[in-house]
């Protein structure tokens, strides 16, 4: 169903890269190869949690898993993307040592080599840990998953989960931000100034992240001195670093890439299961 | 796996910009910055690859680098730094200067003033090779250790310390080095080697250096004439961190 949604693929094979100027060019010919109908743009992404914990401390409430999705769905509403989670399902590692894992050590690799929860082709998996030193969160790039599913995932600080401790990133937006990238979006201040920036054109170029609650009076902010009169600085953007009550939208154009990103990196995701109504719609929508 | 493959070349003159020919500690930042990224990297068979080389004039900044991180660099003469970059990788020079040719250039500064713009190198960096890109809170929310280094300390260990830990920075003022690090490993070691804990939680925006500090500050050392302290958010008196960083105030 993948090769119906999305037409004919594009080699496979050339599209393992982070490279940003390949990235650029193998998108613009996915979206040429392919009919990405908006209207049938549904998909509900089934999410793993895996709690990594000092004993109690790490522990995450139901209540917070709940809000957590329903701030992710609020969020990805406009996308046509959402998610759902299985209580059952979810997964707490008491381990001092992964609790502290640090982006990209052998404890983080380690951690998701044994506790991957599912196939990561065709779900989320979200671990909450305490990695220090500031950090807020990571993501994977849809582009690392073929090369390196083991590491596939998001990694948040347990205290940015709605109701947590990371005030003022304690409301859930930290987790829409890092399932952006999972989803194949950069900053909207990737590149700074310098092309291609986040490569979606709808979100104009600036030069580094912003912070706080940047005040809608004092735009154009830090804007590059490129972008036309009348255009602002993205201060509300899911993909800058303003505090979370200050996040609050995605783009057409990013919306669009998300879906390309999907298309030629997660492709697993689209299947029926996670489909639903989206795929019985596309298949009586589609005359074969 | 077809990642980035980029090569970062250190030009002699970027080590010593605006530091009458010593080190800048802010060169030692940067590379140490580098090093890590690039050993993460290697670990990770996420497909993007650095290197970073230096390009050695036989300066006194060169050799310094050189007792820091010798293991770690490659080392050719300059300006020959791009061809000692693997083949297939982009190299990237870090300079003080505009450099005609193919070479992609990343200007940081001149030798007059120094080192500008070395901030989120680390963040920067990972951009250009498409590699995730850890998030962090505000400068506002982030604490670290504040130590008072020991008399003998010499300057290789500071800058030994700056190349081993992102955000590590050191002032000395008049005298009395103090060194800021929100690495606990690191902050353990030199206060086994001597080091006297001034804070074990402060905002490095919230440090100033001030003749009268308002009655809300924190004291954390006092200075001839002078006082390091914490201060309210709102408090502008005074220098800032971002003065006093990898300073000498006599």
């Amino acid at each position: 169903m993948t090769e119906a949604l999305y037409g004919r693929r594009c080699a496979t094979h050339e599209l393992s890269t982070g490279d940003l100027a390949r990235m650029s060019a193998l998108e613009d010919s996915f979206r040429a190869a392919s009919r990405m109908e908006s209207s049938l743009r549904a998909l509900c992404i089934k999410t793993h949690f895996i709690h990594v914990t000092d004993g109690a401390q790490g522990r995450i409430s139901q209540t917070q898993r709940e809000d957590q999705i329903a701030v992710l769905n609020a969020a990805y509403a406009p996308t046509g993307i959402s998610f759902a989670y299985d209580e059952d399902m979810v997964v707490e590692v008491d381990n001092p040592d992964f609790y502290r894992m640090g982006h990209g050590s052998l404890r983080e690799r380690n951690c998701k080599t044994l506790h991957q929860v599912d196939d990561p082709q065709k779900c989320l998996n979200f671990y909450t840990a305490a990695p220090g030193g500031g950090l807020l969160g990571w993501a994977t790039f849809p582009y690392m998953m073929e090369g390196d599913p083991a590491m596939d995932g998001v990694v948040m600080l347990d205290g940015t989960l709605p109701g947590g401790t990371a005030a003022p990133y304690n409301l859930g937006a930290t987790a829409v931000h890092e399932v952006g990238h999972w989803l194949g979006l950069y900053h909207t201040f990737q590149g700074g100034c310098v092309p291609p920036g986040d490569d979606v054109a709808d979100t104009p170029a600036h030069s580094g992240p912003n912070y706080g609650k940047p005040s809608d009076s004092d735009q154009p902010h830090n804007l590059c001195p490129t972008a036309p009169a009348g255009v602002l600085c993205p201060i509300h953007n899911y993909m800058n670093y303003v505090d979370d009550d200050w996040m609050n939208e995605f783009t057409e154009g990013q919306i669009e890439r998300i879906w390309a990103q999907i298309g030629m990196f997660r492709s697993g995701l689209l299947t029926a299961d996670n489909r639903g109504e989206a795929e019985a719609a596309f298949a009586s929508a589609v005359s074969w | 796996m077809t990642g980035v493959a980029l090569c970062l070349i250190l030009e002699a003159g970027f080590l010593a910009a605006g530091e009458g020919g010593h080190l800048n500690p802010e060169a030692v930042s940067v590379a140490g910055t580098v090093l890590r990224l690039a050993q993460e990297l290697h670990a990770n068979p996420a497909g993007a690859e650095l290197t970073l080389v230096l390009e050695e004039d036989g300066s006194d900044a060169a050799q310094a680098l050189r007792a820091v991180a010798d293991r770690d660099l490659i080392g050719v003469p300059a300006p020959a730094g791009a061809q000692a970059c693997p083949p297939g990788s982009r190299p990237l020079l870090l300079s003080l200067r505009l450099v005609a040719g193919d070479l992609r250039n990343w200007v940081m500064g001149d030798a007059r003033t120094g080192l500008e713009d070395v901030s989120d190198a680390d963040r920067k960096l990972r951009e250009e090779l498409g590699v995730p890109v850890p998030r962090r809170m505000a400068p506002d929310h982030i604490t670290g250790e504040l130590l008072r280094m020991p008399p003998s300390t010499s300057i290789d260990t500071l800058h030994r310390a700056v190349f081993e830990a992102d955000q590590t920075s050191w002032a000395n003022l008049a005298g009395a080095v103090v060194l800021y690090t929100e690495n606990s490993d690191q902050a353990d070691g030199l206060r086994a080697d001597g080091a006297q804990v001034l804070s074990r939680a402060v905002h490095l925006t919230r440090l100033r250096l001030l003749r009268d500090p308002p009655t809300d500050a924190v004291p954390l050392l006092t200075v001839p004439g002078m006082v390091l302290a914490e201060v309210p958010a709102t408090e502008t008196s005074g220098l800032n961190w971002r003065d006093l960083r990898f300073a000498t105030l006599r």
